[in-house]
């Protein structure tokens, strides 16, 4: 098969994509060192370091969550404990029939008490808090896959033939089907998963950034991509934008006087298409 | 240079999958083509035929380009006049048509001619209650396509010779075409096809791993024997592609000297009672024309069990290895009764200890992605732990020690009969007691035929109580003595 997703000799799309990515992540971060007032440049930076590092808890949280309740439920299925199996079925429908924006709502509401209370204290609880927040909202995309590879195994003799040779049930689950037929599918999930994770984040961070509460607040709250779109500042740069329409010489002082504003919104939007494209590279390449 | 002299190549990211030279087919001839399953025989056949996917495959045919070949004259005369019958019969048919639209559709569209042969092919007119269903992908079944598919080949050669333009130019393919027909119906389809080529002679390629064919084909009273030319494809160590002629009299002669080997007054290990059901229908065992109670392995002695494509021989062997669950089942193994078992007591007892099953399809059994070391090291037997063990363990189906590095191929990358071997030796890793072998020459070659059946013998000397489940009647009836040949049916309330 001719691999179609190469850009460059030896670099495939996916890793063009991420390599895009940085690269242009690296040019804002350098334009924004030149020309955004420092306060603004570690608000943005800080914003967007929070951000990735809430996306990559939420992505081990669903990792590890999905990994033990598909793991349950399969080898349940697999030994005969039927009623284990439907209830850990029950749980997955159940939390698949949740609206992704109400779970997170509700998440975060438990957050803010918990903020509030003072129970959830510091940078990195808070983060960790939205991090296996939203992870716990994603989950489930990871658990279909992983019950999805087991069930597309056992529609062949595979399973049967490894299990009536003597192959324990946890090597032929975590070993012969999830790590060695099973991986690629994982990675491309993650590398989606990153993309779901920012736009849910940005999402809810950017509701939140409302106000839930009178004592939790953008201040008390960590910065985020999401909470400084909402900010005052960046919707005035990104309403700054529309001037060029009336006035096409604003655009020579556009990208130095509202950067805040525009390097926000471009990081969540350039994040976002370089995941999605790097995705679809991977999957293309790994004939997924 | 005739007609039918190819030269052809195709490879994949830059991986050779065939390439020969000279291929060529002798007008007017039927040329028989075996080799062991993966070795490209398939892939050959299409590339000819013009059904080679261009856009996933680099492939050249007679120095031309496969975009080429595919729009050229020939190619397009292959199509006009003769007919492809492919390997997997559900591929070929059109799911929103029934099949008696197909059977009539395009070059086929006179039914003249149809009913003879389907009657032919089912000894009965039995294929009616078939003919107006919409093909699924288990209705009909395997063999009933495929016998539709037959049908439409000798449908055209008979379209084609009433017009009298069947000629030794033109060119029929029949990839696997007896694969899930048993020897009975096997044999109405070669009775045809047979008083076909007599009639007019046509050239055809019939690509099988039925090396029974040869003593049936050549003992034929009809004499077609010398218009049968016997072909075999292979690999060489350095993994090119060898075309040599196979001698039908070493398949002959081998055939002619089996006889039953193990014992017959062993121990019963395994006991399944008749009359069980599963999936609402209940299967019955008889010996010869006589029912018996119960399908019995013993110790020591090869059980074979009979029946048509279709009726259940697969789902015998998966009960008695507590695979499916049956009603009204009595099933005993070794002295454990596992009647009503659940998963844990086989796993805790029974599956890669006392009783071990080879699959029919070792593409399906053994892990693609795994290599050959890890299929063994997967079972967690201190005695096959390093590469040393591995190697020794293998040497009796591989005849010498494969190289080291044979240890470090993926498995996906073997050759049909290399994975037939693979999925053998993993059952037997666990020495079992009751061992259940599942069409176990499915898509090997003459020389693992061989290899097999010995280890077969050496396997029962050892006391170990084996359930043969083959489509190779012509092998196995001649291993095993009347008493051991179990013939199952199934009846559906």
């Amino acid at each position: 098969m001719k691999t179609r997703s190469v850009r460059f000799p030896g670099l495939p799309g996916d890793l063009f994509w991420l390599a895009i990515w940085l690269l242009g992540c690296l040019l804002v971060l350098l334009w924004d060192a030149v020309f955004l007032n420092k306060p603004a440049l570690i608000r943005v930076w800080t914003g967007f370091g929070n951000t990735l590092s809430v996306a990559g808890i939420s992505l081990v949280t669903a990792l590890v969550f999905s990994f033990f309740l598909s793991s349950g439920f399969i080898l349940a299925r697999w030994n005969g404990f039927g009623k284990l199996a439907a209830a850990a079925e029950l749980l997955l429908s159940v939390s698949r029939s949740v609206p992704q924006i109400i779970g997170l709502l509700t998440g975060f509401l438990i957050l803010t008490v918990l903020v509030t209370q003072e129970v959830l204290t510091g940078k990195a609880g808070i983060l960790t808090g939205f991090g296996v927040t939203v992870g716990l909202v994603l989950y489930y995309e990871f658990s279909d896959m992983l019950i999805e590879r087991a069930r597309w195994f056992e529609q062949t003799d595979f399973i049967a033939a490894s299990r009536t040779a003597g192959i324990p049930d946890f090597h032929l689950l975590f070993i012969e089907i999830w790590w060695r037929n099973s991986r690629l599918h994982l990675i491309n999930k993650l590398i989606s998963g990153v993309g779901s994770t920012v736009f849910l984040l940005c999402s809810i961070d950017f509701i939140l950034s409302v106000g839930l509460s009178h004592s939790v607040n953008a201040v008390n709250f960590p910065p985020t991509l999401g909470s400084l779109l909402a900010h005052i500042d960046s919707k005035q740069d990104i309403l700054a934008a529309g001037l060029i329409f009336s006035d096409p010489s604003y655009l020579a002082v556009l990208f130095t006087r509202h950067l805040q504003g525009l390097s926000v919104a471009f990081l969540i939007v350039f994040t976002l298409a370089c995941w999605f494209k790097a995705g679809i590279s991977f999957a293309e390449r790994n004939r997924l | 240079m005739t007609r039918f002299s190819f030269s052809v190549s195709v490879s994949s990211e830059g991986r050779n999958l065939i390439s020969l030279s000279d291929f060529t087919l002798e007008p007017g001839k039927i040329t028989v083509l075996f080799g062991e399953s993966g070795i490209g025989k398939t892939l050959l056949a299409k590339t000819i035929f013009g059904l080679t996917d261009a856009a996933r495959l680099e492939a050249t045919v007679n120095g031309e380009t496969y975009s080429s070949w595919q729009q050229s004259d020939r190619v397009t005369s292959f199509r006009k006049a003769g007919f492809f019958v492919l390997q997997e019969p559900s591929s070929q048919f059109n799911p929103s048509m029934t099949i008696h639209e197909q059977y009539r559709e395009a070059d086929l569209a006179r039914p003249d001619f149809e009913t003879s042969i389907l009657n032919g092919l089912w000894k009965s007119d039995g294929w009616q209650n078939l003919a107006g269903l919409f093909p699924q992908p288990f209705r009909p079944s395997g063999g009933e396509k495929q016998r539709f598919l037959l049908a439409m080949a000798l449908k055209k050669m008979a379209i084609q010779d009433d017009a009298g333009k069947l000629s030794p130019d033109s060119l029929f393919i029949l990839d696997e075409p007896t694969g899930s027909l048993d020897n009975g119906f096997r044999n109405a389809f070669l009775e045809l096809l047979i008083l076909q080529h007599q009639k007019q002679p046509f050239t055809l390629l019939l690509i099988t791993h039925d090396y029974t064919l040869i003593p049936w084909l050549e003992r034929h009273p009809s004499g077609i024997s010398g218009s049968v030319s016997w072909k075999e494809l292979s690999r060489a160590d350095s993994g090119e592609h060898l075309l040599s002629r196979f001698d039908p009299s070493d398949f002959i002669s081998w055939q002619d000297q089996l006889s039953p080997p193990g014992r017959t007054d062993g121990q019963i290990l395994a006991e399944l009672n008749s009359g069980v059901i599963c999936h609402g229908r209940t299967l019955t065992f008889s010996s010869g024309s006589e029912p018996i109670g119960t399908l019995a392995l013993k110790a020591g002695t090869l059980t074979y069990l009979k029946a048509a494509s279709g009726v259940g021989k697969t789902t015998v062997a998966r009960i008695l290895m507590g695979l499916y669950p049956a009603e009204n089942q009595a099933l005993t193994l070794c002295g454990i009764n596992l009647s009503s078992a659940g998963p844990s007591v086989w796993k805790r007892l029974i599956w890669g200890k006392k009783a071990s099953m080879a699959f029919q399809l070792a593409d399906e059994a053994l892990n693609p992605l795994a290599t050959v070391r890890q299929v063994f090291t997967a079972l967690h037997r201190p005695e096959l732990a390093s590469d040393d063990q591995i190697l020794r363990y293998l040497t009796p189906v591989f005849l010498t020690s494969p190289p080291k590095d044979f240890l470090s191929a993926q498995v996906r990358f073997l050759s049909g009969g290399q994975k037939q071997r693979l999925n053998l030796m993993r059952s037997l890793a666990c020495r079992p007691e009751v061992l259940i072998l599942d069409e176990p020459l499915n898509g090997v070659d003459f020389k693992t035929i061989r290899i097999f059946i010995r280890l077969l013998s050496q396997i029962l000397s050892e006391g170990t109580a084996i359930l043969l489940i083959s489509h190779n009647e012509d092998i196995f009836d001649r291993l095993t003595l009347a008493e051991n040949r179990v013939n199952l049916t199934a009846t559906s309330p």
